[in-house]
């Protein structure tokens, strides 16, 4: 049985999981940054919501990241409600994914997504 | 024998890293050890959790860091 991931640290990753391919690619991202040890999948809907636990806990991480799939940014727009700068940002049609109705996506897509993060977090993993 | 450490390279990787040149070297075996830190490759391993550890294309260990003994038991 599987112990545990590489380290993890006290960074927060907040996806916007949006309703279409370029969503759904971030929150792929965010799972697999996750499972990588780069960081935590944090609910972004949370901190939406004003709910005042999940702001302190993103607030008082050590990096915060923030995934978008669109110029629309929901993620950055919800953090700056609650006066959160994102210490990682990472737009995923900045990257060259086009955003596209429906849920298709490549796991091209999601490494290419994923290692951005990991690149803006100093490339050498979370806790190096 | 090829042997890959799989990881984005924090310190647990690293570690895993060492450990297996040290079991490679205990064992006197010529054997081929490569530091996979690029996403991409790692998801093609399907693997799930890191550090993680792969003796000729196939994954042996997820998300520990093994001992030099456990890997020199693995390619024993």
């Amino acid at each position: 049985m599987l112990e545990k991931s590489c380290c993890g640290g006290n960074v927060i990753i907040l996806a916007c999981s949006g309703a279409s391919n370029v969503g759904q690619i971030s929150n792929e991202a965010a799972k697999v940054l996750t499972n990588l040890g780069q960081g935590k999948m944090y609910c972004a809907v949370g901190v939406g919501a004003g709910l005042e636990n999940f702001v302190k806990t993103t607030r008082e991480a050590e990096a915060c990241v923030a995934i978008d799939g669109c110029p629309v940014a929901c993620v950055k727009k919800t953090l700056e409600n609650v006066q959160i700068e994102p210490d990682v940002y990472v737009l995923v049609t900045e990257l060259g994914i086009e955003k596209a109705p429906g849920f298709d996506i490549s796991q091209d897509d999601v490494a290419k997504v994923a290692q951005a993060v990991a690149d803006g977090l100093g490339g050498g993993g979370c806790c190096s | 024998m090829k042997i890959q450490v799989l990881g984005t390279g924090c310190p647990k990787c690293k570690q895993l890293t060492a450990n297996v040149e040290a079991a490679v070297a205990e064992l006197g075996i010529d054997a081929q050890i490569e530091k996979v830190t690029a996403i991409a490759q790692i998801m093609k391993f399907g693997v799930m959790l890191t550090p993680a550890l792969a003796v000729d294309g196939q994954v042996k260990s997820e998300g520990k860091v093994l001992s030099a003994e456990q890997i020199k038991a693995l390619l024993g």
